[in-house]
């Protein structure tokens, strides 16, 4: 499927096939009707790159493929299979035909699933998985690879470059065993991630982002590996106006770190700074480094989220 | 400075409250306490905002701390309001008040009718009020008068003592009379040297014997306690009885009644004889108006006769009376004359009172106080001859002789002394008139203080009681002989009140009827005897003589109307009757004026406070404050 265009309705032919989406305490993480306008969409990878089989996507790399994309000089060593007979008779010259090699892109989706994406009502950590459960989705039905990690302190589970729509029900179930636990250690966790899946494709991390460690370390070792980053930053509406009032004893939900304040306006003016500086550096971050990055609160209608704004950020087509 | 140094607390103790609650408050601050936990995702942004905060702005500490200060300030003006801080308008500091509580009859009037509150209880709220109202180092005694003054709580700054002593103080049934207070408030001033007391009397005004007050320059304040007009009161302001003139044993008993409310009005009068009615009548009166009435009836001659008004009105005290009827006894006489007395023999002979075939004569010379067996006669009568010796207590009547008592003697005659007064209200001149007696020759009797002039006359006094605890008697300092007595009609009824008074029977009935505050004399069977007294409240009151060989009991107690029971007296004496019977404690109009020997003090209808309570003041900035911090809270809009 190399574009929408050539797809039916998805919503009628597909559905059937969909197995039914399990409903969580916070609403299912994918409904039938979401799905259907789901399928419409494929991940967009901005680099080239090289799958193990040929797949659906249309590679930057010339190669064997049926589609034509170019002429070169042979140059000896180059297969010979490839030179163009034609042009041999006619300008007594050897080039070779280049074709577009088409390949499978393998979609990496790391999951934040420390503690602190509990937090908010609805939690991020449910607006996360929506988020990774909507992307692994269209990437299977896009025959790409997919790959997801969840992450605490540590990498905690893999799911394992998985191809096809029939594995969707097995996706779905991996997201749903996932349950927000631990600190945050992106570095550990991206690092081994990174180790064990050297394959370069799309990689999207979804996170808070709120390591005390910070996040650049961990993101160091995709951009080094060339892989299309893309980090959704996910944050509650609590946390973006936080309803605080009076004497409070603020108890970090990762490691218990007690924080007296008194709420007053210049303090939550503060906080709202800080905030909005954090947001900016990590926007900063990702767009010095051609990363894509997408901000969100769970306020944000999730379908609107995946329909208009991943596609106006470039991530989906 | 000027508004400081004006400023009192009347509850100084609230301050206490002042400096205790901000240091809990504090505490409670500084143990963190009551923070409330809340979960969040990660500290970290908010301890970058903390420092953040405290590096930009030197006073975040206090800024933080706004609700606390504001809650410091809201004790504190909750507290300042507690301690009832009041500006005084009154002048200088260090006041001696001392209250004065009229606790009289007439303050139990209950104005604008029953259900009411008494005069008694509003005129204790006034004095709380006033006790309120005193500041730091001002003092206060208070007295409660009714015909005598009672201290019932000294001279102190104690307010919670002033208060209970006010409390406590209960209504008496007796007249007022303010000489005792009066005099102890002069006294005060002398004891307290440089602090002039203050005497605020709170009262209905109406008072008695103004005249004898003693003289003093002490500010007095009268807080006049009742209404002045519109009051609705009949009153019984007198009751007598006596034997029926035409003899026999039938008692005529005569009610005064008197309009002293506002509204003219009809009032029924009912004679109930031992609980059960036995007559009622009806008279017309007019405000301010008098009547008198007339009870005789064929069943009045023994037992508990009580008077009553019907209806109601403001004050219940005077609207009964009651009287003893003791069954007649004849009386006993011994008349000691050298040779006979013929009007006196006569006059002895026809009075139905008295025992005629028991009346004896003897000889002077045959008077031997101790051998004559005189204690069994009810009244010995000395006709121109004085006894030797001293006598036995008894009653005893002198003609133109006296007792053997230092001090008592006659002078010299003299011709023809004019009569210049006699003492109406003695009962042995009651219905007399000695306007017209002619004398002849008279003796008229040296006297001594105490002793009660009868009959005044232009050489002196010519009829004395003396004053004798022990005995009854009267002394005439002349000869019947020598007048013209026995052709007028004073005559009989003179000695007919003489008898009366002066026997036993008439012991009975002088005591069987008094007004509150009265005493009684409760005669004794031998010496050294005691005699049981239950009032109407039924407390019992043990009562002995006040000297062991009198034979006499005195009984001082009667502060409340109603019969009172005696036990263990002498012969038929059995119970008396107290009664209101007052003109003054009955007129319960509140006067205008307090009316003192030399001045007249106008009457304030409220106790006049010297401080301005402010304490609203203060509870108002402590509400403003509670305004604020809600908001703060709410809005979180400070700073």
């Amino acid at each position: 499927m190399a574009d929408e265009t050539t797809t039916t309705d998805p919503a009628a032919g597909k559905g059937a096939s969909v197995p039914t989406v399990p409903v969580v305490s916070e609403g299912p993480i994918l409904d039938a009707d979401f799905i259907g306008r789901l399928s419409k969409l494929d991940i967009i990878s901005r680099k080239i790159f090289q799958g193990k089989i040929k797949g659906e996507k249309r590679s930057k790399r010339r190669g064997q493929s049926v589609e034509f994309a170019d002429f070169r000089a042979y140059v000896s060593g180059d297969d010979l299979r490839f030179v163009d007979w034609n042009i041999f008779m006619r300008l007594d010259r050897l080039f070779l035909k280049l074709f577009l090699e088409e390949e499978d892109l393998f979609v990496y989706i790391l999951l934040d699933g420390s503690k602190s994406m509990q937090y908010g009502s609805p939690s991020k950590f449910h607006y996360a998985r929506k988020i990774a459960a909507a992307l692994g989705y269209i990437s299977l039905v896009n025959m790409n690879r997919v790959g997801i990690g969840a992450f605490s302190s540590q990498l905690d589970t893999v799911f394992s470059p998985t191809r096809g729509r029939r594995h969707l029900h097995r996706m779905i179930k991996f997201l749903e065993d996932v349950t927000p636990a631990g600190g945050t250690d992106m570095r550990e966790a991206c690092r081994r991630f990174a180790l064990e899946h050297p394959q370069p494709g799309v990689c999207i991390v979804i996170s808070d982002f709120l390591d005390r460690n910070g996040y650049d370390e961990a993101i160091k070792y995709f951009a080094a590996r060339k892989l299309d980053i893309h980090l959704i930053h996910v944050m509650a509406d609590e946390e973006v106006d936080p309803p605080l009032v009076g004497d409070l004893r603020l108890v970090d939900q990762e490691d218990g770190d007690v924080t007296d304040i008194t709420v007053s306006a210049p303090l939550l003016r503060r906080y709202k700074a800080n905030l909005e500086a954090f947001i900016e550096s990590i926007r900063s971050y990702a767009a010095r480094r051609g990363i894509g990055h997408v901000f969100t609160t769970t306020s944000r209608p999730f379908d609107e989220l995946i329909l208009r704004y991943l596609r106006e950020r470039k991530l989906l087509k | 400075m000027g508004f400081l140094s004006s400023l009192n607390f009347l509850n100084p103790f609230a301050l206490i409250l002042a400096a205790a609650v901000p240091s809990a408050i504090l505490l409670l601050y500084f143990l963190k306490l009551k923070r409330r936990e809340v979960p969040v995702s990660s500290t970290f942004l908010w301890l970058k905002a903390i420092d953040d905060l405290r590096v930009n702005s030197p006073f975040q500490k206090l800024r933080q701390n706004l609700l606390l200060i504001l809650q410091l300030l809201i004790a504190l003006g909750v507290a300042l309001a507690l301690a009832r801080p009041a500006a005084n308008v009154g002048g200088s500091e260090g006041h001696d008040l001392v209250l004065v509580i009229d606790r009289s009859a007439s303050m139990s009037t209950r104005d604008g009718g029953p259900g009411n509150p008494t005069r008694l209880e509003r005129a204790k709220e006034e004095a709380l009020r006033l006790i309120d109202d005193l500041s730091i180092g001002d003092r206060a005694m208070v007295l409660g008068f009714a015909d005598t003054a009672d201290q019932l709580q000294n001279l102190t700054d104690v307010k919670g003592m002033l208060r209970r002593a006010v409390a406590e103080l209960e209504p008496t049934h007796r007249g007022s009379d303010l000489h005792d207070a009066l005099a102890f408030a002069a006294s005060l001033t002398k004891t307290q040297q440089g602090r002039q007391p203050e005497v605020v009397v709170f009262s209905d005004g109406a008072l008695e014997n103004v005249a004898e007050l003693p003289e003093s320059d002490l500010p007095v304040r009268y807080v006049r306690i009742g209404e002045p007009a519109g009051v609705k009161n009949f009153a019984i302001t007198g009751l007598d009885r006596r034997r029926s003139l035409e003899g026999g044993d039938i008692y005529q008993i005569f009610v005064e009644v008197a309009n002293t409310g506002d509204e003219d009005g009809v009032c029924g009068i009912s004679l109930y004889l031992d609980d059960h009615l036995i007559d009622a009548k009806e008279v017309d009166l007019k405000a301010g108006r008098t009547a008198s009435v007339l009870f005789e009836r064929p069943s009045l001659t023994e037992g508990i006769a009580r008077v009553q008004l019907e209806g109601e009105d403001w004050f219940e005290l005077d609207d009964k009376a009651w009287t003893i009827l003791t069954p007649q006894r004849l009386l006993e006489v011994l008349l000691v004359t050298a040779d006979g007395n013929y009007f006196i023999h006569n006059i002895l002979r026809i009075d139905p009172l008295v025992d005629s075939a028991a009346l004896k004569r003897i000889a002077p010379e045959e008077f031997k106080a101790a051998e004559s067996g005189i204690g069994d006669y009810d009244l010995v009568i000395f006709d121109r001859t004085s006894p030797g010796e001293a006598l036995p207590p008894g009653s005893y009547l002198f003609l133109d002789a006296v007792p053997l008592a230092e001090g008592l003697g006659l002078m010299d005659a003299v011709e023809h002394p004019d009569i210049v007064e006699w003492d109406e209200s003695h009962p042995a001149t009651r219905f007399t008139d000695l306007s017209l007696l002619a004398i002849n020759t008279a003796h008229p009797i040296q006297i001594r203080t105490g002793d009660r002039v009868v009959l005044q006359s232009t050489a002196g006094p010519l009829i004395v009681e003396p004053d004798d605890p022990t005995s009854r008697s009267l002394i005439l300092g002349f000869d019947i002989y020598q007048t013209s007595w026995p052709l007028q009609s004073s005559f009989p009824i003179f000695f007919a009140n003489v008898l009366r008074w002066l026997s036993a029977a008439g012991a009975e009935q002088r005591g069987s009827q008094v007004r509150t505050g009265d005493t009684v004399r409760v005669p004794l069977p031998k010496q050294g005897a005691t005699a049981k007294v239950t009032g109407p409240d039924d407390e019992v009151h043990e009562i002995e003589p006040g000297r062991p060989e009198e034979q006499m009991a005195t009984f001082s107690r009667t502060d409340l109307v109603g019969i009172y029971d005696v036990e263990g007296a002498e012969g038929g004496f059995e119970r008396f009757a107290v009664n209101v019977l007052s003109r003054s404690e009955s007129d319960i109009k509140a006067r205008e004026q307090l009316t003192l020997r030399d001045k007249r003090v106008a009457g304030e209808a409220k106790a006049e406070e010297r401080n301005r309570e402010i304490w609203w003041w203060f509870a108002a900035v402590a509400f403003a404050f509670v305004l604020f911090e809600w908001w703060i809270y709410n809005r979180r809009v400070y700073l």
